[in-house]
């Protein structure tokens, strides 16, 4: 089939694209080579101390969460404020 | 004191000793004062690859466990004066190795050599750890194949973790990247993945890249490191590789598929 692609001017993925774009996506997640060594947990108790030090808040407010996607990944923090008097009381 | 490098690649069958072989050997022709360690306890195979297992004595587990001096188990090299070997033994399992033991043969080596070259065996487990774990460099051998870059990516985490340098907090292990058994026709075709793309992917300063070639199996067959055939194109690969870690700079070689003429095109053939 490869001389009727040559005429038809149409080719196949090369197979190495293929092996790169898989790759790729296995290592730039970061899955791979941080298994060992976790940082979510130093990064979340980091951001908590952050957090906590401009709004006093109830820690059990404070959501810290990460997701990976093909395309996508994001980090997402999430604070539940208390209600607008309890906040300028803190300040 | 001795520079420490570990010829690594998490998966088996790259290259590392063929590489760590021709590395030290390099090294040793340039007057540096080499020492070669098999860590491969239970498999070893740098003494076959460096025609040196008639000589073995003591390995060593030996002299970890007192058995041995350190000068009685180091096989001296006949054709690179500099040059010296430490096998491992192939009756013991891995865990015949320690770090305090191996601590000590690197302390006492760090006395006479230049270099201690690390031939790590596969994996992530201990006898991988141990090989990495004193060391200052790493060469991280990668064929241009999926599952060998993603065991590259592996153990360059576990490099930057598992270190003693990492340990210590000191600056970190030095990583070098060594793209072996690359085939320059087939990346042509697209069938291989590019130079470009493993880099790309791993993210390490690029130290060498050595071209498949039919002089490798010839070598070992032979017991020579490949470098020592020095009219191949493996020995000069290995040889500029060998320059780029003393610091020299040098083009990258045997990475463009040659352009055939009308025979060659018609009539084939592979490269030497």
């Amino acid at each position: 089939m490869s001389w009727l692609n040559f005429f038809r001017g149409k080719a196949e993925p090369a197979s190495a694209d293929i092996a790169r774009d898989r790759l790729t996506m296995i290592v730039a997640t970061g899955g791979n080579r941080r298994n060992g060594d976790d940082f979510l947990p130093r990064m979340q108790k980091d951001l908590m101390e952050v957090v906590l030090r401009y709004v006093n808040v109830d820690p059990s407010k404070v959501k810290i969460s990460t997701e990976r996607g093909a395309d996508l990944s994001t980090l997402a923090i999430e604070v539940e404020l208390p209600p607008v008097k309890e906040v300028r009381r803190a300040g | 004191m001795a520079q420490v490098v570990t010829v690594t690649s998490g998966k088996g069958g790259v290259g590392k000793t063929t590489s760590s072989a021709a590395f030290s050997t390099g090294l040793a022709q340039r007057g540096k004062k080499v020492v070669v360690i098999d860590f491969d306890v239970g498999l070893r195979n740098l003494d076959l690859i460096m025609g040196v297992e008639r000589r073995v004595v003591f390995d060593i587990v030996n002299v970890i466990q007192g058995e041995a001096r350190l000068n009685q188990a180091l096989i001296r090299d006949k054709r690179v004066e500099t040059l010296a070997i430490l096998p491992a033994s192939q009756t013991r399992d891995k865990d015949a190795l320690n770090k305090e033991g191996v601590a000590k043969i690197i302390e006492e080596l760090s006395k006479e050599f230049d270099y201690i070259i690390c031939d790590s065996p596969a994996g992530i487990e201990k006898g991988a750890l141990l090989a990495l774990y004193f060391a200052d460099s790493a060469i991280v051998v990668t064929n241009p194949e999926v599952s060998s870059v993603r065991d590259s990516d592996r153990i360059l985490g576990v490099i930057q973790s598992k270190s003693k340098r990492a340990e210590d907090n000191r600056e970190p292990v030095r990583e070098h990247l060594l793209v072996t058994r690359y085939d320059p026709i087939r990346v042509a075709k697209g069938e291989m993945l590019k130079l470009e793309d493993v880099q790309a992917i791993l993210a390490v300063p690029l130290l060498g890249v050595i071209p498949e070639s039919e002089a490798v199996l010839k070598a070992s067959n032979a017991g020579t490191p490949v470098i020592l055939d020095a009219e191949t194109s493996a020995a000069q690969a290995y040889a500029d590789a060998v320059s780029r870690f003393l610091g020299e700079d040098k083009p990258m070689r045997f990475v463009e598929a040659e352009k055939k003429g009308i025979f060659g095109r018609l009539f084939g053939g592979r490269a030497a």
